[in-house]
């Protein structure tokens, strides 16, 4: 299927802007996100032979722009990753009005924080760019697995946040007891 | 499923999406509806998430990134095109007849002349670094974009084409001369115009009737109105562009 000037127009106004901050979310670097957004639409205008149902360009610029991501990270020099654990049982308590309240500055810092097999299907689930199965797809795990770093990634940013909520009133310092990592390879 | 194993579903739940339509849900919905322990939970949790992909959404969208996307199809559609090994065979095929002394000889100063623009038209068109240089601008800006860049602001587009819009514009160097690109695409189709004054290429001489050339699929026309030659290299069919002049 090639991708007509319609189609790619209609891409470009309806999904661009989650596709940046998809992109923003796993590079932490606006310009970087600019670049990983181009790249995929300049992909989906090269290689659209690859989609073969235009239902499903939404998933596959999503899935392109994480492989593109992650092959560059693959050039880049490893660093150990971090992994959350055993936060599920320690999910603080934290409203909507405090994070309503808080910057979305602050917000996105503390979903930087949190390691990139997480942090994606959490950007993911908040976008609702994409279907479980499509984000299983891209992941390349099961969609039980996405579940389970969805449920482990909710409870580390909220954890983050509610400590830098807490740090706003009280200290400079703030120990994030809820957020344990290790140097284990994730599920 | 006891209440655990729903929370631990419903987590993943997202209102108002295909979520809703999603199987794997569904149980635990039910569940949700039937205790009201989980109900509340469930109410909260979707509380929260909404606040926080609100705080996602808000981060800042670079403003031309858009136009920027757009832009990228012109070009990399631009490239493809042009880059179809008959736009090249055809490029080469004038460049060997230009060379050909004895075509020299028997065309005139005036044919080789209009040959050596067609040519210096496709190379300024495999430049694929920046094909337009403007884009996405109204008439009155187009106009105005040409006038502060010594282009030919004072064009005038046969109507049928007229109506498709310029999609961007160049000027193009050519023998120490200004002419001017404007780019169109339409119909999944692409066509550049090329805009030159007709002093700066003496003793060729053109009707306003358009002269078409055909040459496997590539279709040009060259005419001239008021002053000006126009030249149009497009990779509609020739009915087609016929219609349109």
């Amino acid at each position: 299927m090639d991708v007509d000037e319609m189609d790619y127009e209609q891409a470009v106004a309806l999904y661009h802007e989650d596709l940046h901050r998809f992109a923003l979310s796993l590079t932490r670097n606006p310009d970087d996100a600019r670049d990983l957004t181009q790249e995929s639409y300049c992909r989906l205008l090269t290689k659209s032979g690859q989609v073969r149902d235009k239902a499903k360009i939404k998933s596959w610029l999503f899935t392109t722009l994480y492989r593109v991501f992650l092959g560059r990270k693959r050039h880049e020099q490893r660093f150990p990753h971090l992994e959350l654990t055993g936060v599920e049982h320690e999910i603080p308590m934290l409203t909507p009005e405090t994070v309503e309240k808080m910057d979305a500055e602050v917000v996105l810092e503390a979903l930087q924080e949190i390691d990139e097999h997480h942090r994606t299907p959490l950007v993911l689930f908040y976008l609702q760019s994409l279907s479980y199965r499509q984000m299983a797809e891209m992941l390349d795990v099961p969609v039980g697995t996405v579940m389970s770093r969805l449920s482990r990634a909710k409870a580390a940013l909220r954890a983050i946040v509610t400590a830098r909520a807490a740090s706003v009133g009280a200290s400079n310092v703030i120990p994030i007891q809820a957020l344990r990592t290790n140097l284990s390879k994730s599920s | 499923m006891n209440r655990e194993e729903a929370q631990f579903i419903l987590q993943a739940y997202r209102p108002n999406s295909e979520d809703a339509r999603d199987p794997q849900f569904a149980e635990a919905l039910v569940l949700a509806g039937k205790d009201p322990v989980l109900a509340q939970w469930f109410i909260e949790e979707q509380a929260l998430d909404a606040a926080f992909a609100a705080k996602l959404r808000a981060s800042p969208m670079p403003s031309d990134l858009k136009s920027q996307l757009l832009l990228a199809r012109a070009t990399i559609a631009h490239r493809a095109w042009w880059r179809q090994p008959i736009w090249l065979a055809v490029a080469a095929s004038v460049a060997f007849l230009l060379a050909l002394g004895g075509w020299r000889l028997r065309a005139g100063r005036a044919e080789v002349q209009l040959g050596e623009f067609r040519v210096a038209m496709a190379k300024a068109a495999l430049d694929m670094t920046e094909h337009v240089e403007a884009f996405g601008m109204d008439a009155p800006e187009l106009k105005q974009w040409l006038t502060e860049n010594r282009g030919h602001p004072d064009f005038v587009l046969p109507p049928k084409l007229a109506e498709h819009g310029v999609m961007g514009c160049k000027i193009v160097e050519w023998q120490g001369h200004r002419v001017t690109l404007l780019c169109f695409k339409f119909d999944g189709g692409h066509a550049d115009i090329f805009v030159a004054d007709a002093a700066d290429l003496p003793g060729v001489k053109l009707g306003e009737a358009p002269r078409f050339a055909v040459d496997g699929s590539l279709i040009t026309a060259t005419w001239q109105h008021d002053g000006k030659i126009y030249h149009l290299a497009g990779n509609f069919s020739a009915d087609r562009l016929k219609s349109l002049l």
